[in-house]
């Protein structure tokens, strides 16, 4: 992930499901706190916490397909 | 640091490294001698870059007005760097508050939409009545009450993928960013007919012996209308009654509310309102729309937490628990209020 171009990045968020794209966008773009954010969202902070890192998994890995398919043409 | 990992530093002090703003003297010591942490604090920096990334495809510029709502009104729109401000304690129930807002809307403008025509002759009419927020920039109205939200109102621009741009009847142009989350939604007049049984609805009206008399019926997503029950004008005893629509006959119909059937009357000046919820790109461009949201963001944007077409410039009653002494807590009310203000 470190290696890779934002514009991949920004490319490879809008793939993910609403729930993840959501966490981010509201952590990232709206700029809130995660206690923040658990109020908007209605879930312990814990869940935000667990939902921001799997985002960030199912980022990577979304990068890492995309990595795939770009070696494999 | 994390107290369930002594070792590694959990992710809000890899958040706030990544933001510049880690104060604890420990984690610091930690992040320096740790290639692991620092690994993951520089992932989650790549992640917030590609969120921004996308914010700034929606919003590519700082508009000057926000600039000159910073200067002016700092306390309203942070002047801080937003890595700074994730640091304040912001207000909890913006969102939340939020929420209710499109639907609240709804709600004020029917039941003012029939104070107006009577006053005026004419659903729809622009009363003269205005809101009491302040003005944060001649375009984005700061709500009273709730320090990290603003709103706008105006002729919907432009649709920019998830961006919006709202020109406000002073000619300015206002930069929006959806997120997922952002509630959006056009309200329109409707007629009785699209008052039909399993129909959920709010009525406002007054209900002197039992029965509510409806000025205004609003058909569609009205669950969020409950726990708001907007200002009524002096004299007017209207509340609003959420629930579901069940047999429906010439001159009224039932609204089950809360298990309790109650007796609704509708006439030749009840007005109907529909909501219907839509993605940004149906947002119709020239419509009137108004938006609500989180101050802005780091692309400069108001970050709206919902937008909301309307058919008509609509401004609010001054009623009751509506001027300034209350207007002070941040409610649905002074959300409304303040996007109001500018119609």
């Amino acid at each position: 992930m470190e290696r890779a171009d934002i514009a991949e990045v920004a490319r490879a968020i809008q793939t993910l499901g609403r729930a993840h794209r959501e966490v981010l966008g509201l952590v990232f773009a709206a700029d809130l706190t995660m206690s923040e954010v658990a109020d908007i969202l209605e879930v312990p902070l814990g869940t935000v916490k667990s939902r921001l890192s799997a985002a960030r998994t199912a980022l990577c890995r979304a990068l890492d397909d995309e990595g795939t398919k770009g070696t494999t043409r | 640091m994390s107290t369930e990992s002594p070792h590694h530093l959990d992710i809000e002090d890899l958040l706030a490294a990544v933001d510049g703003t880690l104060r604890d003297d420990r984690a610091q010591g930690h992040l320096a001698s740790c290639s692991v942490c620092r690994s993951d604090a520089e992932r989650w920096r790549v992640v917030g870059l590609g969120v921004r990334h996308l914010a700034a495809d929606v919003a590519p510029s700082r508009t000057p007005v926000l600039e000159e709502a910073r200067r002016d009104s700092p306390g309203i729109v942070p002047s801080v760097p937003p890595t700074e401000a994730r640091q304040v304690g912001r207000h909890p129930r913006w969102r939340a508050i939020v929420g209710v807002v499109a639907a609240a809307l709804v709600a004020i403008a029917g039941g003012w939409y029939a104070v107006t025509a009577a006053a005026r002759g004419g659903v729809g009419a622009r009363p003269a009545a205005r809101g009491t927020s302040p003005s944060v920039s001649a375009g984005l109205t700061a709500v009273n009450g709730c320090p990290n939200l603003a709103g706008v109102s105006g002729t919907l621009e432009e649709v920019n993928g998830s961006g919006l741009v709202i020109k406000t009847a002073d000619g300015q142009l206002i930069t929006i960013a959806t997120v997922p989350s952002t509630r959006i939604g056009s309200e329109d007049h409707g007629s009785l007919d699209d008052i039909n049984d399993g129909a959920q609805v709010a009525v406002t009206g007054a209900e002197p012996n039992g029965a509510i008399t409806a000025s205004t019926v609003t058909v569609g997503a009205v669950d969020k209308v409950k726990p708001f029950e907007p200002p009524q004008p002096s004299g007017l005893n209207a509340r609003v009654t959420v629930g579901t629509v069940t047999n429906v006959h010439a001159g009224g119909f039932t609204v089950v509310s809360d298990g309790m059937p109650r007796a609704v009357t509708t006439t030749g000046s009840t007005a109907v309102i529909t909501l219907r919820t839509l993605a940004a790109d149906q947002l119709q461009i020239g419509g009137f729309t108004v938006a609500v949201g989180n101050t802005p963001g780091p692309a400069g944007a108001l970050v709206a937490g919902a937008v909301e077409h309307v058919p008509n410039p609509i401004s609010i009653p001054q009623g009751p628990g509506s001027g300034k002494g209350k207007g002070a807590s941040c409610s649905p009310e002074s959300v409304v209020t303040a996007l109001l203000s500018h119609a």
